[in-house]
């Protein structure tokens, strides 16, 4: 038993990371992220017994992250979503290399996406999960996640003024296939 | 003959599902989200970026603590 839990800690412990940067994307508040991230820890220990060998640990994780983190949405009802991004704007911004865009606006657009646009997007472009495994995180269908990440992403180019054929050029094509999906 | 022929709507009908789902999947990922190529590198940057600024920050002491109470409250069980 002994062996078992070393391991399980050992495992826990290399996944926080992960966990605490998927719960500020969720939460855009550092102190509640940080919470998500204990009450994981604990219900992931207590059932570590219905983890299945030889599955993916941090897709399991994640799992159990988001499920709590929108049963304490339902709990603390409206009074929660932290649009203001608090945790986002204390972050060092950092100029984009030859980028077009500042951090500080990427995160202010990433914290107005609704909840489950933004979840999507985190877990398929940040976090390294296939849509798959997003899907399975998620609870819901995979071509679920696809819309979900697409509509995240015109959402955030339009936010940001990411208008293709001014900033980059683009060819009349593929503009007019933007023009057509944001309109 | 009319039964196959109402197996074989069946069958159509399910083929017309799939063909939609699939039509869905097999588009290029940049047509799927209608997104000029280089405004969704960009965007993909700024996420991984975004991610790892938290990534980078060392594991806070309380969850150290956290974890090595768990483990000993199972060694005590045992």
């Amino acid at each position: 038993m002994a062996a078992v839990s070393k391991a399980l800690r050992d495992d826990l412990l290399a996944s926080i990371p992960n966990l605490r940067a998927f719960a500020v994307s969720l939460t855009g508040n550092g102190e509640r992220a940080d919470d998500l991230v204990q009450e994981t820890l604990m219900k992931a220990w207590a059932k570590f017994h219905t983890f299945q060998e030889g599955t993916n640990l941090r897709a399991w994780l994640f799992t159990i992250l988001r499920n709590e983190f929108y049963s304490q949405l339902r709990k603390r009802g409206r009074e929660v979503e932290d649009a203001e991004g608090t945790y986002a704007a204390r972050l060092a911004s950092q100029p984009a290399q030859g980028g077009h865009m500042d951090m500080s606006d990427f995160r202010e657009a990433l914290s107005r996406l609704p909840a489950d646009q933004r979840e999507a997007l985190i877990l398929v472009g940040a976090s390294g999960f296939s849509y798959d495994e997003a899907a399975a995180i998620c609870g819901c269908a995979v071509g679920t996640i696809k819309s979900r990440v697409s509509r995240a992403r015109a959402r955030l180019a339009e936010l940001l003024g990411l208008e293709p054929g001014e900033t980059y050029g683009a060819d009349p094509m593929s503009t007019s296939v933007i023009t057509r999906t944001v309109a | 003959m009319a039964k196959e022929g109402r197996g074989s709507r069946v069958g159509a009908k399910k083929k017309k599902g799939e063909k939609m789902l699939a039509g869905t999947a097999d588009r290029p990922r940049g047509a799927a989200s209608g997104i000029d190529p280089r405004v969704q590198r960009e965007i993909g940057k700024h996420l991984r970026a975004h991610y790892q600024d938290v990534l980078k920050e060392p594991v806070p002491d309380k969850f150290v603590e956290l974890l090595q109470q768990l483990e000993k409250s199972i060694e005590k069980k045992s």
